[in-house]
């Protein structure tokens, strides 16, 4: 056991003020963030409602041409946009407050942000113009405008910048605080920025030796297969990337606004680690069902995706029994009293514990994803979309929402505007998407295939009825929701100053049961972890990757007309 | 499909990617073009099997599909038949060369 030396015992030092700069840039991300996630989330009902056959569509055709359109921009805004810019904006906010010092050097991250935005606006054009319905997967050959993938680019490359900005800050932070542990709420959010980076290493390639010069017409056609692989390389440690921000939050934030702390810092270190060793070589779990992957190499990710279950078991644990300090704090008794006694009238944590509620199933789900055999009952059905709206569009969104109840205000000096309103926010949002997700669930073992308009499709049999009307019903409660959520965010941008500044929530930053000093400094060093990291990619992707590599075929060149 | 057949598929794309699931089997393909994708199935029970496309492919998605119908071994027999089809063994019943091919 590590003695404490006497400057560490000392009380935490005072936190940190953000400066009126430092608000407005991280408000920017939100607000970039809150506006993509308010507009991609209304095509959401569209396509719901469209599937007992109200096709609203046909009312917009002036400017969106087709369900396959708004479900591009659907996609595009809430996975890729709203997780991206508000991560990045809470990766600034964990940094400095949690080190408790500005950015190193702000103009990096002001570029990045910037480049960032300038990708959005790229990305954005072609999709309005309805030259880039490709969905936000953009399997090739299905070809979009070269602005589409240079956009997207840009967005990744802008975050790679900000992360770089996050990194020389920790790096200047550890120079003064030698010996001492990095707080848990700004190396946990920076881990996620590495696990990252190494991640969209896969879409880059991809984009900028493939997507790009076919569709600037310099080469002639793609080698589609290949084109997978490395898409998948980003694309499911994709879903960790948008989740590890909200474990961020249920481990060190949560706890506090719950009037408890951190049960384990070890443990939530580990679990952050872990993730970072095993977030990427897993991809080929999305390929199951493909031909030219062997299936030793699909088996092997199969068993490696079992391994990122492992880290989510230590949040579930963790958290939960943090929650149950708190709730035990705050007088609740018995096996259950607990969770009754937990403040589930503040909108930000009931956010958050229905969120977690929901990533329960969105996580035995993906299990099931995960199994090379079941997998091929539910790939590419309604399932798969049923499940990532448990895990994304609940455990992580909703986490998000819970986080910016707090962080809005804040940021802008005021209360939240219609506390009660939230709160009815979160439960609509977990009552809409049980309802939706359960129908998807549904219709997708009776074989119902995802991204298909099944309203106007001519093989529906009347045994999906029931789940097409329940999923139409999810999409109405879920629509009420997102209203509810605008409103509470306009209203709270549109609120005067608070009076008193103690009206202004603070930032929820909770203290582990242990002093974090006494965590092993293994779990404090990125090196080793990293190393761990490339090795096991080496090992589960390299072959595989070099034997697609050097056979590659750019003999496909997609249709040679519109296709949508 | 005479029922009890073992099948070989072999499915590939010449344009664009597109699904391959035949409902209430274990048939589900990724068609990727480039690649053949390849699956062996029993069908061992009668019924009507409705296929579809799984993956988004453009406009006409939502009208990709058809039906894989599996009957006992005598219908299969008499449905060759009438077919006049070559490929069954039910040999040249017409003059038209054009038939089967």
């Amino acid at each position: 056991m590590t003695v404490l030396e006497p400057e560490v015992r000392q009380a935490t030092p005072p936190g940190y003020e953000l400066t009126k700069t430092e608000r407005r840039f991280i408000g920017y991300h939100f607000l970039v963030a809150i506006v993509a996630v308010s507009v991609g989330s209304i095509f959401g009902p569209l396509q719901a409602f469209e599937y007992s056959g109200l096709n609203l569509y046909q009312y917009i055709d002036p400017v969106f041409k087709s369900y396959y359109q708004g479900l591009t921009l659907h996609g595009v805004l809430n996975a890729l946009v709203w997780t991206t810019f508000f991560i990045v904006g809470f990766t600034n906010l964990t940094t400095i407050k949690g080190l408790k010092r500005p950015l190193a050097k702000p103009i990096i991250n002001k570029v990045g942000f910037w480049t960032m935005v300038a990708g959005l606006v790229m990305a954005a054009i072609p999709i309005l113009l309805n030259q880039a319905t490709v969905l936000y997967t953009f399997y090739p050959p299905l070809k979009a405008s070269w602005a589409f993938y240079l956009g997207l680019t840009l967005v990744v490359v802008g975050s790679w910048i900000e992360g770089l900005g996050f990194y020389l800050t920790l790096a200047a932070w550890r120079k003064d605080n030698r010996g001492v542990r990095s707080p848990f709420i700004a190396l946990a959010n920076i881990i996620n920025m590495a696990m990252w980076q190494i991640a969209t290493i896969g879409v880059a390639v991809e984009i900028l030796t493939m997507l790009l010069p076919w569709s600037l017409g310099i080469t002639d056609g793609t080698d589609p297969e290949l084109a997978r692989s490395y898409f998948w390389w980003t694309g499911h440690p994709l879903v960790y990337f948008w989740l590890l921000p909200a474990y961020t939050s249920w481990y060190g934030m949560l706890p506090k606004q719950a009037g408890g702390k951190l049960f384990s810092d070890s443990l939530a270190r580990l679990s952050f680690w872990m993730f970072l060793l095993v977030s990427v070589p897993v991809g080929f779990h999305h390929q199951f069902a493909d031909p030219g992957i062997p299936q030793v190499w699909k088996w092997i990710h199969s068993l490696l995706t079992y391994s990122v279950f492992f880290p989510s078991m230590l949040t579930a644990f963790t958290v939960i029994a943090s929650l149950e300090y708190a709730g035990r704090q705050r007088g609740g008794t018995g096996l259950v009293g607990w969770v009754r006694a937990l403040p589930w009238n503040d909108p930000s944590v009931a956010a958050q514990l229905l969120a977690g509620i929901l990533f329960f199933f969105g996580g035995i789900g993906g299990l099931t994803n995960a199994s090379y055999n079941i997998n091929l009952v539910i790939h590419n059905t309604a399932w798969v979309p049923g499940h990532f709206h448990l895990t994304v569009a609940s455990a992580v969104t909703l986490s998000f929402f819970g986080i910016l109840y707090w962080a809005v205000p804040m940021l802008m000096g005021k209360q939240l505007w219609r506390p009660k309103l939230a709160v009815f926010q979160a439960w609509s949002w977990f009552v809409g998407m049980i309802v939706f997700s359960n129908a998807m669930h549904m219709l997708g073992l009776l074989g119902a295939p995802r991204r298909t308009p099944l309203g106007e499709a001519l093989y529906v049999p009347d045994e999906w009825q029931g789940n097409l009307l329940r999923t139409s019903l999810g999409g109405g409660i879920l629509l009420v929701s997102l209203i509810s959520f605008i409103a509470v965010m306009i209203g709270t941008a549109r609120a005067p100053k608070a009076t008193d500044p103690a009206l202004v929530p603070e930032m929820p930053i909770a203290e582990p049961l242990r002093h974090p000093q006494l965590t092993p400094v293994w779990l404090d060093r990125f090196k080793p972890w990293l190393i761990g990291a490339a090795v096991l990619l080496l090992i589960s992707y390299g072959p595989q990757m070099i034997d697609q590599i050097s056979n590659i075929r750019l003999n496909a060149p997609g249709a040679s007309f519109k296709l949508w | 499909m005479p029922v009890g057949a073992k099948v070989t598929m072999y499915v590939t794309s010449i344009d664009v990617q597109h699904g391959f699931k035949i409902t209430d089997t274990n048939i589900n393909m990724q068609v990727v073009p480039g690649q053949v994708s390849k699956l062996e199935h029993e069908f061992d029970e009668i019924g009507e099997f409705p296929y579809l496309c799984t993956e988004y492919c453009g406009q006409g998605h939502a009208a990709m599909f058809g039906t894989v119908k599996v009957v006992s071994a005598a219908d299969a027999e008499a449905a060759n038949a009438d077919s006049g089809d070559s490929s069954g063994g039910a040999a040249a019943d017409s003059t038209d060369t054009t038939v089967g091919g």
